[in-house]
């Protein structure tokens, strides 16, 4: 009997035992990707991860270390592989562009697949948007790839790892058309603003991406066509002030036709700021200053460069000169975050405009070892938001109308069929708004006249 | 305890004193009638005695009161006679069974140590608990032949590395834990006090019983339980200090200036102007300008600012053990502290452990185990050591009048420490087991046992923003100090249960001289883990660390949780015959969650046999041998360590931002990260093993050794795919490679009257060499490559230094910017298979060695006398690749660090004398040629081979004539020290087994005291 009880207490405790390891688990924080791209939020998720900033790289100075690569900037501790003549594909930064692309590419192949396969359905008006915006993503990679390395790997769908084995490059004048073509039908379906929906690509993006890449080729009448088609949406325009227009806390601006938001709050932001960062402003000393070529090659104000203008003075390099200059350089003994900036050894004591005393030069190399090791800092970009934190959000600029404004008058000049009104709705507009003046106010800025 | 037995009779002894009229003498003679030579005979109750010569004679002289003589021999069984009125008293004594049925922990079981078959080592928890240090991984180092247990730091609570065997497989090479029968995360959440021994499962035979999680060995610790009849109650408590063995040490500061001046004079072409960063008046008059203005000519020292002398830690334990027939309760609660060598640094931990063993009827017996740890650390937010090493005296932390200073624009290590906030972390954990074991009938034993652990762990995070003020002006904040911009709080929260549940049957039976032991059991296991995060940056005040106090609107988060789990059956037979020829077989058969449903399964055989050939009869003629077995053994092991869902292809969740006109706004995205790839299983390695167990002179001898093999297929790698495909690296089967090494342990333990000692020795060895891995290399300093060891060093082959301009024209070089004094590489291939006149990474490194330690030893000498024990305990490494590399040999680190005093005067100079330069050991000053100086290459490669003492106990047990008095069964007194030196060939100021910036390896100097009543 005794026993027999007991047994029985066995068996209940062996189901017990036996039912605490279940063999089927599925991941807890993560979803599957078997049913995924079957509702319309699931798809809007996975487009989204498109528009991650990680995928969209940008050029500009000041605020991505790439532009190291070019002779605009210079590090103080190091020099590049790229401007050492060493790069090769075991470069981190090649590698880095290499496989995000790549990644961006697939993604944006999975979406289009999906939305092929007719597992969700969509408004119409929807349908065309998600296929658009994949695939002037899309278009935008390969442009990447095509532009930095040529002939590569093409191909749309979703590769599994026999067939990618088998991949050979694809000829880059190929994989061209067919990023037009991807272009062409994301303006085709993208809409051209979403008022005050999550700005994502619109049509504009696609004209003026599209305008890029064909200008890059010498491909002008696709080129002039693309940026024309852009200007002629009517929605875009120059920021009435060239400085603030880079600033952190300037947002979405309407000259913005696509790029990247950045926020604090939010935790997406340029890291480092000190590299920039000027040493009484809390900054290294300016480890990344501009270099000299990138301040030489500013022109003056009467339109013509430094060593043709008789306006320039090298006692005093910023006066008499384009006033994009000193909004990207710091102009010596200018009120510059707080203090005056000014790395001439002798000025061993600057002004604290906070406190309105004198303190201690560490913006000079005789107070301060490591301050700008060529007396040059950045201003473009910077406002008081950067050194509250030492973290900032300006807006990561893919594309700009100015952009696309100057790259119609490329275009165009290049095609032969340039004239002053073209001029002045183009390359004079971009100038005259530097010089804050309009463009038909042609003694107040250099504007350009020649057409040859 | 067998110690204080034998002190108890010796001190009772002293005592009482009988008389007795005439002496005793006679012959001792073995099992075989062999005289014996070296036993103690002493009169019960007393210290006097004597031993016998070598025809096994003895002579003991009249004594009042003697009533009876015990003889002792080691290895054999104590004999009491009494004298009475004889004068001749002769005795056979009669080989002890104690070493040979020394019962060994095995998977599911116990058996007898001279029954195994398989390779398993064990070690008392004694051992453990002398090497006095806090954590178990560390106290096993050199203890255990193939243990090969690293350490590279000694920081409180400090852990360390253990492999089984070597390497086994790229992935996670952790053995396989295993507390009182259960599956445990991590040995160091044991406390060493509890332990009664620990086995070392090596061979796949005697591990397969674990199949699926063995491939790396498994380590079963078994704690203690309580005796019947037995009640005691022990407190035992310790106060040490712990001392850095070794501190690289830096130049001076005026020594900094020129060396500073050297680098920088020859990063800049050697032209007119020698002094480019410091002027030679400052150099010169750097003492008085010190004397007169300490801020803005600081001399910091700060090594000896940040590091304390030593670093107290103590330790008090209380176990209680009672039993009786039906309740038997063993409890132990043990608390240990240890500081740091600076400021906010600490290890604290409270274990406490309850076992119970219950007999509630002749078919019924139940144990139910509790314990509880939990251990609270406390480390500076920011850790100074890097920092420390590298700051030149030439910037201030404080400023004269205590403020904090700039340091090196912001990195000041003093001030990031002591005021930059902390990293402090609680960790819980609970877990119990209850089994019940029912007995139907004589022989046959079911048990159900089910075990769950749960642990919680809070982490808290703070980092608080510290301004600096400029020197001369203490209200203008004129930066922040590196990393300490402004205030946050990260705090974080985990928790995990896991739940174990065993069924297992066991019928053991003898027919005649067949011997039968049969094993079947069924076990789950899962495990479940989620953590939690939240944050608030940028608060106005450092001293409210809770996020109720943080602003709004830097508010972070985070959330994660995953689970997995096992299914396993698995099967053992053991026979014998006789106890003279024995087999064993095994099999697991394994189901992993981590798979997919259609190759989730594994099975896992094991198969071995031991012939003890000194129970043959012929042996029985070879008095010197007391015991001899071979063995031999084969299985097949499985690993599946790689993530937890690898199979499946997951979408990962993150956010992307937008603009919504002028605000910004997140979204969440969503996308596929790995391909993976569905048909990937378990990971194999199959091992075999000879082995060889020998006991002679009467078992004072014992030698122990084993050869074996390992090889793992199908191992569970990231293997490189096209990076066009969009996905990151999956998880596939592939690669192969193998381990080859062997063993040996020696013991000879032997009592000459009251003098008794005991001697062990161990040395082993393995090799890893890769296979085939799909075609992938890992290129780094290191590489694992087909036919390389397992990270092996890759790098050029150096040939000194250049030392003349011909000789740097004429050769071959690495870039284009080596100078004279450089290190010089040899040219060794080119595109076409020959030199081509160019040192380039392609074509010119090699092999250079392996990195893993090769011939790991450790010993053990254990003397007593009287009342005095003393142990000393012994490690080493035979040989090891080490490269001296980063803080170790560079100058002006981060390009504004110290210059480590090894290369003053050791180093190519333009300064010196041409036979000074011949003479140089490291390169010359650069930092613009750096990245080629100390590219990996042999130049760097030195032996790190060491031997360390590990650990000297001196104890001193007081005469029982004293303690008896209070009720007090025993005190002892002890002072142990560890880690006390080595010798090697590291460069000094380098401890063998430190790591570069990370925390000091530590001598430990400690007292103790334990009082059983």
């Amino acid at each position: 009997m005794k026993l027999k009880y007991i047994s029985k207490i066995l068996v209940a405790g062996i189901i017990g035992l036996y039912s605490c390891s279940e063999l089927d688990l599925y991941p807890l924080a993560e979803g599957s990707s078997e049913n995924w791209y079957s509702t319309e939020s699931e798809v809007e998720m996975a487009l989204n991860d498109l528009y991650r900033i990680d995928f969209w790289p940008n050029y500009q100075i000041p605020y991505q270390d790439y532009d190291l690569w070019t002779d605009d900037m210079m590090s103080r501790s190091a020099t590049t592989a790229f401007t050492n003549g060493t790069l090769n594909g075991q470069d981190g930064t090649v590698n880095d562009w290499w496989t995000k692309t790549y990644k961006c590419i697939a993604r944006a192949n999975t979406v289009l697949l999906n939305l092929e396969k007719g597992k969700v359905q969509l408004p119409q008006a929807k349908m065309n948007q998600f296929e658009g915006e994949a695939r002037f993503v899309r278009a935008a990679q390969y442009a990447k790839l095509i532009t930095y390395w040529g002939d590569v790997v093409y191909y749309t769908g979703v590769l599994d790892l026999e067939q990618s084995f088998t991949l050979a490059k694809t000829d880059k004048k190929v994989i061209l058309k067919a990023i037009y073509a991807d272009y062409d039908s994301a303006a085709l379906k993208l809409p051209t603003t979403y008022g005050n929906q999550s700005l994502r690509a619109t049509k504009g993006a696609a004209y003026a991406m599209k305008a890029r890449i064909a200008l890059f080729f010498g491909d002008w009448a696709i080129a002039r066509d693309a940026a024309k088609a852009c200007m002629d949406l009517g929605v875009y325009s120059l920021a009435s002030d060239y400085a603030s227009l880079f600033y952190s806390k300037t947002k979405n601006p309407s000259e913005l036709i696509f790029g990247q938001a950045r926020s604090t709050t939010l935790t997406v932001v340029i890291p480092d700021t000190k590299n920039y960062l000027t040493r009484l402003a809390g900054g290294w000393g300016a480890s990344m200053a501009p270099s000299w070529y990138l301040f030489c090659s500013y022109l003056c104000t009467d339109g013509l460069p430094i060593d043709e203008s008789p306006l320039f003075n090298p006692r005093e390099p910023f006066k008499n000169r384009d006033p994009r200059c000193t909004a990207t350089i710091v102009e010596f003994g200018t009120p510059w975050l707080g203090f005056s900036y000014q790395p001439h050894p002798d000025s061993l004591k600057v002004k604290n405009y906070k406190t309105g005393l004198m303190v201690t030069n560490n913006d000079n190399r005789a107070n301060a070892q490591f301050a700008s090791f060529n007396g040059l800092a950045f201003k473009k970009g910077i406002d008081e938001e950067w050194v509250d934190d030492y973290k900032a959000e300006n807006t990561n600029f893919v594309m700009r109308y100015a952009d696309v404004l100057l790259m119609y008058a490329e275009a165009k000049t290049e095609l032969g069929e340039i004239d002053q009104t073209m001029l002045d709705a183009s390359l004079n507009k971009v100038r005259a708004r530097a010089y804050k003046v309009a463009v038909t106010a042609k003694t107040s800025y250099p504007a350009v006249t020649s057409t040859d | 305890m067998r110690k204080g037995v034998i002190l108890f009779f010796i001190f009772c002894a002293s005592m009482v004193l009988y008389a007795q009229e005439k002496g005793v003498s006679g012959k001792v003679v073995d099992e075989n009638n062999e005289p014996m030579t070296g036993v103690t005979i002493v009169v019960k109750g007393s210290t006097t005695g004597t031993i016998t010569d070598i025809s096994g004679v003895y002579n003991l002289k009249y004594m009042p009161n003697a009533k009876v003589l015990v003889f002792r021999y080691v290895g054999y069984e104590e004999q009491e006679v009494e004298i009475g009125d004889k004068t001749t008293i002769n005795v056979q004594l009669q080989p002890s069974t104690r070493v040979l049925n020394e019962v060994v922990a095995i998977g599911y079981g116990t058996v007898k140590k001279s029954d195994l078959t398989g390779a398993v080592a064990t070690l008392g928890g004694d051992k453990i608990a002398n090497r006095k240090s806090t954590q178990v991984s560390q106290a096993l180092q050199g203890a255990i032949p193939g243990l090969m247990v690293t350490r590279n730091n000694n920081a409180p609570g400090a852990t360390a590395t253990i492999r089984v065997r070597g390497v086994t497989t790229i992935g996670d090479s952790n053995p396989l834990i295993i507390l009182d029968g259960v599956p445990v995360d991590d040995i160091n959440n044991i406390n060493a006090n509890d332990i009664e021994n620990i086995s070392v499962l090596k061979d796949a035979a005697s591990a397969s019983i674990y199949g699926s999680r063995a491939a790396a060995g498994v380590i079963l610790v078994t704690t203690k339980r309580a005796k019947t009849g037995a009640v005691s109650l022990t407190y035992s408590t310790e106060y040490g200090m712990e001392t850095p063995t070794r501190m690289a040490e830096y130049v001076d500061v005026k020594r900094y200036m020129q060396l500073t001046n050297e680098l920088r004079w020859n990063d800049n072409g050697n032209n007119a102007n020698e002094y480019p960063t410091y002027p030679k008046a400052t150099i010169e008059k750097y003492d008085s300008l010190n004397m007169a203005n300490p801020n803005k000519y600081p001399n910091t020292d700060w090594i000896d600012l940040i590091l304390k002398k030593n670093a107290p830690r103590r330790s008090h334990a209380i176990n209680i053990s009672a039993g009786t027939q039906t309740v038997r309760t063993n409890a132990s609660i043990v608390y240990d502290k240890t500081d740091g060598l600076f400021e906010n640094k600490s290890y604290e931990r409270i274990t406490a452990r309850l076992n119970n063993d219950f007999t509630i009827n002749k078919y019924l017996s139940a144990t139910v185990d509790l314990s509880l740890k939990r251990s609270i650390s406390t480390s500076p937010y920011h850790d100074p050591m890097y920092n420390m090493l590298i700051a030149p005296p030439v910037y201030a932390a404080q400023w004269s009048d205590g403020r904090v200073a700039e340091g090196k624009t912001g990195a000041n290590p003093y001030g990031m420490m002591k005021y930059g906030g902390y990293k402090n972390g609680w960790y819980n954990l609970v877990s119990g087991k209850a089994s019940i074991d029912f007995t139907p009938f004589d022989g046959f034993r079911l048990s159900a046992v089910f075990s769950p652990t749960l642990g919680f762990d809070k982490i808290k995070e703070f980092n608080t923003k510290v301004p600096y003020t400029a020197a001369d002006n203490p209200s203008l904040v004129s930066g922040y100090l590196e990393g300490c911009t402004t205030t946050n709080l990260w705090e974080k929260r985990n928790d995990s249960y896991k739940y174990t549940g065993q069924l297992l049957a066991n019928y053991m039976k003898s027919f005649g001289r067949h011997n039968l032991n049969l094993m079947a059991g069924y076990e789950g296991y899962y495990s479940f883990n989620e953590n939690l995060g939240a944050s608030r940056e940028k608060y106005e005040l450092t001293t409210y660390p809770y996020l109720n106090l943080g602003p709004l609107d830097l508010r972070g988060n985070s959330g994660n949780a995953w689970e997995n789990s096992y299914r396993s059956y698995f099967g053992r037979v053991m026979y014998n015959f006789n106890s003279r020829y024995f087999l064993q077989a095994n099999v697991r058969y394994d189901g992993s969650s981590r798979f997919d449903k259609e190759y989730r399964w594994g099975s896992f055989p094991s198969f071995s046999g031991a012939w003890v050939i000194s129970e043959e009869s012929f042996m029985k003629e070879v008095p010197v041998i007391s015991f001899l077995k071979l063995r031999a053994s084969w299985g097949t092991l499985g690993n599946e360590r790689i993530g937890n869902y690898p199979y499946q292809s997951t979408i990962a969740f993150g956010n992307t931002l937008f603009y919504q006109g002028a605000n910004t706004v997140a979204a969440q995205t969503a996308a596929q990260i790995q391909y993976a790839i569905r048909d990937i299983s378990w990971e194999t390695t199959q091992s075999t093993d000879f082995g060889l167990d020998l006991n002679m002179f009467k078992n004072r001898l014992r030698l122990s050794g084993d050869y074996y093999l390992k090889n793992t297929k199908d191992m569970l790698l990231a293997l490189e795919i096209p990076d066009y495909i969009g996905f990151d690296n999956p998880d596939q089967n592939t690669g192969k490679m193998n381990t080859k090494g062997w063993e040996l342990e020696v013991n000879w333990n032997d009592q000459l009257g009251d003098f008794g000692y005991s001697v062990s020795a161990n040395v082993s060895d393995f090799q890893s060499k890769m296979g085939d891995l799909g075609g992938t290399e890992f290129i780094g300093d290191q590489i694992k490559k087909k036919g390389s060891e397992f990270n092996e060093w890759y790098g050029y082959r150096s040939n000194g230094l250049f030392q003349t301009a011909e000789d740097l024209a004429a050769s071959p070089k690495l870039g284009v910017n080596q100078k004279v004094g450089d290190v010089k590489y040899m040219d060794l291939s080119g595109p076409d298979g020959i030199p081509d006149g160019k040192i380039s990474p392609e074509y010119d490194r090699e092999l250079l060695g392996g990195s893993l330690p090769r011939f790991l030893y450790g010993a053990n000498i254990k003397l007593d006398y009287k009342n005095f024990d003393l142990g000393i305990a012994l490690q080493g490494v035979g040989k090891v690749n080490v490269r001296k590399a980063g803080l170790m040999i560079t100058p002006l680190a981060a390009n504004w660090g110290n210059v480590p005093k090894i290369l003053d005067g050791h180093s190519w100079s333009k300064y010196n004398s041409e036979a000074q330069n011949l003479a140089a050991e490291y390169p010359r000053f650069t930092y613009t040629n750096a990245g080629v100086n100390y590219a990996m290459s042999d130049f760097w490669l030195i032996n790190g081979g060491y031997l360390r003492l590990k650990n000297i106990t001196l104890g001193y047990t007081l005469p029982q004539a004293l303690t008896k008095k209070a009720n007090i069964q025993r005190i002892r007194l002890y002072a142990s020290g560890s880690d006390l030196f080595t010798i090697d060939q590291f460069p000094k100021g380098w401890d063998p087994e430190v790591s570069e910036s990370g925390y000091p390896i530590t001598s430990t100097f400690l007292v103790g005291l334990s009082v059983s009543f």
